[in-house]
């Protein structure tokens, strides 16, 4: 039903894309899929001066990789990666190519978002507030006035990169994972180490291997703090009391059901209590103590003999033994499937096709987790390319916004407004307050809220008045070009609509009642924006 | 955001636009639904359900002050016994509400409120999201469930009154509880629920969008864009233009007044939800004043008592089930919290609810009582309670339908509803 749904509207360049995919289909999977794909044979054409222009097919699949491996086409990339071809850019990302100097130059503005803690309270408090703070909770109080611009300094800055990085898919991965390892930054102390988390412990390790992503997330304070561990400490004999804690399972919980093995991936309560039992001790330093780092606490931690999914943890082990514990959950084949399941959610559909998660599961337990080797397993899987798959998904309201940024090459303006307009589409930065972070699928982000939120910023993105983000029209849509060249550019090259698609007739026959050129182009903006194919990838 | 002057001008202009347009030239089937008049309804029945996610701690909700056990299990986040400063509030002997409940004791005095103690979803999984969607789904243990169990009632029941909104959800996302009625709106604010564009743009993009959106494609948020562009009409016209009115409230309850306006305003609602998040109390979740379960239960008290006040005459027809996926671990945790459990508690409001009573059987708090030793046990399930609402206060002749696989008894019913 979808396929004829699409047909229609992407009447030729979809139907050619579809039709030059489907052998992929048919290819056993043992066969090196990019022979098979078109983007691959334009690649290896040698260069000449005056190349012909990228086939529909071409087009059509390096729209489709740019939707789903970066935030969306930049003016005039679908043509670029076309014509480089879909592997060999991918192999660029994968490779995690040269930073631009564009985006350095966006972030120094938000300087501030990913200093380490103790600098940036240093810098918010002045020399010597030890002094006079003892203990966090007090330094939690003195910091307060910061908080709100700090976390808006981060979200622009997260925003900034997802809009310029050339870095498109370790972008993809730092939201997918601090997503996946979500810890809500307005969690009493949590705020502070934000930016320290998403700078050092999941950007890092984004394409990286996911056993180290594991202890990185593990020992960072935002998540020992989020997720209470911090405070957990053995079970004193009697019970514990307000002045001698015990134990708290909150962090063992979360990081089996959603961290690793899964909800179903065959872990118990006692396995719960146990991992608990076993991450006793990793804390965060106390101010006495120098502040702001993993500590582990010695005399917190329960030295007894604990049991995980069958495997021992003999007694008098400490702090070893939690690393051994990660490293079990890491390599267990519940994580694979759970991993697998949820990155082909991500790149490939809502329910993710048995094949896909069984392709990268495989590559997971192949290479001991490696992410590079998952996501390209992702990406060789015929079901990636199948017609089925394309424009399958709804863009989250980050998506939504970067992908209609990078559209119009847009820049941000530096403007902390820029994290507000995504509040305002429903989907905060970092402010997902349960563990299970934000949902991935249609039926939870198709609110009639959540549509009216996305006309509305289509409505002032196309007026140009979205705060924080500058358009270039004269560069990309000047109005004297006319509105068939924006329809061209906008609604064809980028979206992929054909010509005489009804979206394209209906946004010409509404904005023709216009007669202002700047007003015809910013209501044609407006609607290809904000239509429903643009929230689809 | 932007200069205010300017998006109020901007708001004003989309919304007069529109709706003028929709009289000139209604191009949509939705337009024409918008354009009848709404039928005055005053008799529609509404269920509005308050969902605590994050697992409230329903011990410490409705406290069993009269057995021992629960004082030895919570040395310190125990609410003290009736009577002594920052005690529960007495009902009935054995039960109290939390101190912080009070403005609920007058509802509960005119037997308007019932509570529901060891309630609960007869699964065992102790996940937020698992124990959620099998409420919201009331398919228990089918994880492969895609629409809530009023999405159900509502797509296999005509409406019951003319004026097109039958079901709202004040969510930032769309519950699965709604899913299957596809003109179920979710929205978080409903004062923002509506279209907005620059003066010059608006009738361009008002008619555009909703000629885009008016295609019936399979894909959900295209349906979705089209329903909401169609019900914003509605709710401008019963909400204003005010971002606040109702003094009643407080500021962190306008969500309800909104609802009660809804209701007021007869344009056919049916099924209410709101979401409350923050109940997930593992560290200091607190006693009686502060802490995070006092500041929640504060919140939720002050808010359903100003509904009913709101409501006055109208509270006859509405009732209010607050619920929450699972409760919390008998026995307070190491740090000043509680951990994920099984029972909890239910409450049901409303002007015709027999209430004043604690229903449920809470067996008591000893070991051997407790669920698998730590958790209140589920003697309730609680699509006993969802059934008895459909049945007796939305009328529907019989609930079986709603809850596949599950045997509904007679005998077995609580009895809040004649």
């Amino acid at each position: 039903m979808a396929t004829m749904w699409w047909t229609r509207l992407f009447a030729t360049t979809c139907l050619v894309g579809a039709c030059a995919c489907s052998p992929s289909q048919a290819q056993p999977a043992a066969v090196v899929p990019q022979a098979v794909r078109p983007g691959a044979t334009a690649a290896a054409r040698p260069k000449t001066v005056v190349d012909p222009p990228p086939s529909a097919a071409a087009l059509a699949d390096a729209r489709h990789v740019l939707n789903r491996f970066a935030f969306g086409p930049r003016p005039g990339e679908v043509e670029r990666v076309a014509r480089g071809g879909v592997q060999r850019w991918l192999d660029e990302q994968l490779a995690s190519p040269a930073e631009s100097p564009l985006l350095e130059a966006a972030l120094v503005p938000h300087r501030e978002a990913f200093v380490p803690p103790a600098q940036l309270i240093d810098d918010w408090l002045g020399d010597g507030w030890e002094a006079e703070t003892r203990t966090l909770k007090e330094l939690r109080e003195e910091a307060k006035p910061h908080y709100r611009e700090h976390l808006e300094q981060l979200a622009t800055a997260e925003l900034t990169r997802d809009i310029l990085s050339q870095r498109q898919l370790e972008a993809v991965m730092t939201d997918f994972w601090a997503n996946h390892f979500n810890v809500f930054a307005a969690k009493g102390f949590v705020r502070l180490f934000e930016g320290d988390y998403l700078e050092r412990a999941i950007r890092p390790h984004a394409l990286g291997k996911f056993s180290e992503l594991l202890v990185a997330t593990a020992r960072h304070p935002a998540m020992l703090l989020y997720l209470d561990n911090a405070e957990s400490r053995r079970e004193p004999k009697g019970g514990a009391t307000r002045r001698r804690r015990g134990l708290n399972e909150n962090y063992a919980r979360e990081l089996m059901e959603l961290h690793t093995l899964g909800v179903d991936g065959g872990y118990s309560q006692a396995d719960v209590q146990a991992v608990a039992r076993i991450l006793t001790g990793w804390s965060v330093a106390r101010i006495n103590e120098g502040g702001f780092d993993f500590v582990y606490r010695k005399n917190a931690h329960d030295l007894g003999a604990k049991t995980v999914l069958g495997q021992a943890f003999p007694e008098g082990q400490g702090e070893a033994e939690g690393l051994r514990l990660l490293e079990l959950l890491a390599r267990h084949p519940s994580t694979a499937q759970h991993l697998a399941k949820r990155l082909c959610a991500r790149f490939v559909a809502d329910s993710p096709p048995a094949t896909c998660v069984a392709a990268a599961a495989a590559a997971y337990t192949r290479t001991n987790g490696d992410i590079r080797q998952v996501l390209s397993a992702i990406s060789k899987d015929p079901s990636f390319w199948a017609p089925a798959a394309r424009h399958s998904k709804l863009k989250t309201p980050l998506e939504l916004m970067v992908s209609a940024a990078r559209a119009l090459g847009a820049k941000p303006t530096g403007s902390l407004a820029l994290a507000k307009t995504l509040n305002a589409l429903g989907e905060p930065l970092l402010q997902e307050r349960v563990p299970t972070g934000y949902p991935d699928s249609e039926p939870e982000w198709a609110s009639g809220g959540g549509m009216l939120a996305r006309m509305n910023f289509a409505s002032e993105l196309g007026a140009g008045s979205v705060p924080g983000l500058e358009v270039p029209w004269d560069e990309t849509f000047p109005s004297g070009a006319g509105l068939d060249a924006l329809l061209d550019r906008l609604g064809v090259g980028l979206l992929g609509l054909a010509p005489d698609s009804r979206t394209l007739r209906l946004v010409r026959e509404e904005v023709s009642s216009l007669e202002n050129p700047t007003h015809r182009r910013a209501a044609a903006v407006a609607l290809l924006i904000g239509s429903p194919e643009f929230q689809r990838q | 955001m932007t200069d205010f002057s300017r998006s109020r001008r901007a708001v004003l202009g989309t919304s007069l636009l529109s709706s003028l347009g929709f009289l000139l030239k209604p191009r949509s089937a939705w337009a024409d639904e918008v354009a009848q008049p709404v039928e005055a309804t005053p008799n529609t029945p509404v269920l509005l359900c308050v969902f605590l996610r994050g697992a409230a701690d329903g011990l410490n909700i409705v406290v069993p002050h009269a057995d021992a056990n629960y004082y030895q299990l919570r040395r310190t986040i125990a609410i003290k016994q009736p009577g002594k400063n920052g005690g529960v509030i007495d009902l009935d002997g054995r039960f109290g509400l939390h101190p912080r409940l009070a403005p609920l004791k007058a509802i509960y005095d005119a037997k308007e409120l019932a509570l529901i103690h060891a309630v609960g979803s007869p699964h065992n999984t102790r996940s937020h999201f698992e124990a959620q969607d099998y409420m919201e789904t009331a398919r228990v243990g089918d994880r492969a469930a895609t629409s809530g169990w009023l999405g159900s009632y509502l797509s296999a029941r005509p409406a019951k009154a003319g004026g097109g909104l039958r079901a709202v959800a004040l969510s930032g996302r769309s519950p699965l509880a709604l899913r299957g009625y596809a003109d179920a709106i979710a929205t978080e604010n409903l004062r923002n629920f509506r279209l907005s564009a620059a003066p010059e743009l608006a009738p361009v993009l008002s008619s555009g969008f909703r000629r885009l959106y008016a295609d019936d494609a399979p894909f959900l948020a295209q349906r979705a864009g089209g329903r909401a562009l169609a019900a914003s009409d509605i709710v401008a016209r019963v909400l204003g233009r005010r971002r606040r009115e109702n003094s009643a409230y407080a500021r962190d309850s306008q969500d309800f007044a909104d609802v009660a306006k809804l209701i007021k305003a007869n344009v056919g609602l049916e099924t209410a939800w709101l979401d409350l998040g923050g109940w997930d109390s593992h560290r200091n979740q607190g006693s009686a004043e502060t802490g995070e379960l006092p500041r929640n239960l504060d919140r939720l008290g002050r808010a359903l008592a100003a509904f009913r006040a709101d409501l006055g005459p109208a509270f006859e027809r509405v009732v209010v089930v607050v619920m929450s996926e699972f409760g919390r671990t008998a026995r307070e945790n190491g740090t000043g919290g509680t951990d994920h459990g099984h029972g909890n508690v239910m409450l049901v409001l409303g002007g015709k609810v027999q209430g004043g009573r604690v229903l449920g059987n809470l067996p008591g708090l000893a070991p051997d009582q407790l669920h698998q030793e730590r958790d209140l046990p589920v003697t309730t399930d609680f699509r006993d309670v969802l059934a008895e609402l459909c049945e007796r206060h939305l009328m529907l002749p019989d609930a079986s339908s709603l809850f596949p696989g599950y045997k509904l008894e007679r005998q077995r019913r609580l009895g809040f509803l004649a």
